[in-house]
């Protein structure tokens, strides 16, 4: 992995320095956002009051991950412009969770994650095969942003990819373990800040030193495919890869959690924001992929475009940039991906299945246990070298394209049917799994998604079921006591 | 090329693919050492070649390719100067995927994204209501 590339941009010396300025200010910054946190209200879904600034932030910020700015461009490189408009239509998914999360908010204003209300909606079944998909996925998007935090590191500073990975690993776990999602939304905040003005001067620079024109006739000349508009892998993809949006922001409780966050009014707004900030950012990169030929580029993998392409044209103080520009964006989905699944793990698991009169200390200290557990399994799979960023994300995109109707439909429709979502989950996985593996990394979320809509719908049809929404609105007594309905 | 190994046909569908290459296992103690150059062709004979890349780097990422057929082949050279012998040949032959299989899926994605725009944009209306009831109930 790390032997293919041999130039950086940056010397390892300056590499570390960077490294460890960016990693001890965001520990020291969770430690102190963390003693808001008085309890685990305070700590797994910060009071419950987070503002309109903050919850646009972190929406945003957590969005621009490693994927958003290292395969975005790989998405450009593979399925040319059709693949950079297919990856900026994520946004999307983000502008329909803004009404989602609203109502999220409403009907359960003491919601903790995203497993009580598939666990309250269509009962135990579901929800275990739900939690399945919802940590497989969680665990793939830790694995490829760890992985991209290498990768940056050896591209731009020729930090050994091992080193690199380990030390942004370590230093998320830190600050997430301190702080909660206190720390997490208050670090995202100057982590999107950054992210903002970075992408901003990185793109006036790139546009200056970029002829269109050139660009244009170096691409039709030497990567035609790139130009063309029935490119069977790209025509498949566009509605992949916006489904694949749908279903990792629908399911995971990343979202979930800053929607009983925020305070009653904001999560749609501050989530159609987080959307619209995000927009340019993968048109920008996507473009940079475009120009990789004009730029001389060598790319020892399709993942490693971005920082290269960056450094090539910015010369090493926009390399510093940039590798501030990109920890940031790791950092800030990082820690958000380790506080949201330890909550799911430590919610819907530890005080749901295994402890139900669990002790606020005992949860606590479970929680402070999975997200050491959780870092350390993340750092094991990145050491074994799974594969490139898309496959290894990619492969969890059936699973989460079948959650998006159960989840949806549960969500607004009253007469949605806990079988039909069981089986909807678990045959869209299925079939998703098969075009995955049999027509290619492009059309799993496509046709896990179909066949999950189609089973829900029939469902519905054959056999609607009642439902009171009052029922998810488990009272902060039955959270404490751990009930389980 | 591609480790190596000798002469390889790779069918591919897809507009793109990873090359990479290793020198031999005495050399392989400083690889960077050597510096590289990797050369592609439309005739397995090289007449058309062109260079694609030169440097340390022992991998390259090649996108956009049409459909057809290229071969790519490889050869290192010592800091004092000396090259060494070109790689056999790779032969990539690209065939991209059946459009009438790439339209259908479009069109199952673009079916399930207006159900979903529908469903949710629905489900906001009537929860708008819903919210407005319930604040005049309370």
């Amino acid at each position: 992995m790390n032997g293919a590339h041999e130039t950086a941009v940056l010397s390892p010396q300056i590499g570390w320095f960077l490294l460890a300025i960016l990693g001890v200010l965001w520990v020291i910054l969770g430690v102190l956002w963390g003693k808001k946190a008085k309890n685990m209200d305070g700590y797994m879904v910060a009071g419950r009051n987070v503002g309109l600034a903050l919850g646009a932030a972190t929406a945003m910020a957590t969005w621009v991950t490693s994927n958003t700015t290292m395969l975005a461009p790989q998405f450009a490189l593979e399925l040319g412009v059709w693949g950079m408009l297919a990856y900026s239509t994520a946004c999307f998914g983000l502008f329909l969770f803004a009404p989602m999360a609203r109502r999220i908010r409403r009907l359960m204003p003491n919601g903790l994650t995203s497993g009580d209300f598939i666990r309250l909606r269509y009962g135990r079944p579901t929800w275990v095969v739900f939690l399945a998909i919802s940590l497989t996925y969680s665990f793939a998007w830790l694995v490829t942003m760890a992985m991209a935090g290498g990768l940056l590191m050896n591209a731009v500073a020729g930090i050994p990819f091992a080193w690199g990975m380990t030390v942004i690993l370590l230093v998320c776990v830190l600050y997430t373990l301190f702080g909660g999602l206190y720390a997490v939304i208050g670090t995202d905040f100057v982590q999107s800040i950054i992210i903002l003005i970075g992408v901003v001067f990185v793109g006036a620079v790139i546009y200056q030193r970029i002829d269109f024109d050139v660009t244009y006739a170096t691409v039709v000349a030497e990567q035609p495919a790139m130009l063309y508009v029935l490119l069977p892998a790209a025509i498949i993809a566009f509605f992949n890869n916006m489904l694949f949006g749908f279903g990792e922001v629908f399911h995971n409780n990343v979202w979930w959690s800053r929607a009983f966050a925020m305070r009653k009014g904001v999560p749609a707004k501050a989530y159609m924001l987080g959307g619209l900030f995000w927009l340019p950012i993968p048109i920008a990169v996507g473009y940079v992929a475009l120009s990789s030929d004009v730029l001389g580029i060598n790319l020892p993998r399709p993942d490693m475009l971005g920082p290269l392409a960056a450094a090539e044209v910015l010369g090493a103080a926009g390399a510093v940039v940039i590798f501030v520009v990109l920890f940031c964006s790791l950092a800030s989905s990082i820690d958000s991906l380790l506080a949201a699944t330890s909550d799911l793990l430590t919610e819907d698991i530890y005080r749901k299945a295994i402890h139900p009169s669990a002790t606020e200390g005992n949860v606590r200290t479970a929680s402070i246990a999975i997200i050491i557990g959780l870092g350390f399994l993340t750092w094991l799979t990145c050491m074994l070298n799974p594969g490139t960023l898309a496959q290894v994300l990619f492969a969890s995109g059936p699973l989460v394209g079948s959650a998006i109707w159960p989840v949806a439909a549960g969500l607004f429709w009253r007469r949605s049917n806990p079988a039909g979502a069981f089986a909807a989950m678990v045959l869209g996985s299925a079939c998703g799994l098969y075009a995955y593996f049999t027509i290619g990394w492009y059309s799993g979320a496509l046709v896990g998604a179909a066949v999950s809509m189609v089973i829900t719908l029939g469902a519905i049809v054959l056999a609607p079921r009642d439902f009171d929404w009052k029922s998810l609105n488990e009272s902060n007594e039955e959270l404490r006591r751990g009930t389980i309905r | 090329m591609a480790d190596g190994v000798d002469v390889e046909r790779i069918d591919s569908n897809a507009p793109h693919i990873i090359l990479t290459w290793s020198i031999s296992e005495e050399d392989e103690r400083d690889p960077a050492a050597f510096s590289y150059r990797l050369e592609r062709a439309a005739s397995p004979d090289f007449s058309d070649s062109r260079m694609l890349y030169e440097g340390r780097d022992r991998a390259s990422f090649r996108a956009g390719l049409a459909e057809g057929s290229y071969f790519y082949r490889v050869r290192a050279t010592d800091e004092a100067g000396n090259a060494g012998v070109w790689s056999r040949p790779l032969h990539l032959e690209v065939a991209y995927q059946s459009m009438r299989l790439a339209l259908s899926l479009f069109a199952v994605g673009a079916v399930v994204f207006l159900a979903t725009l529908v469903l949710i944009i629905a489900g906001a209306r009537k929860d708008r209501c819903e919210a407005v009831e319930q604040e005049e109930a309370t």
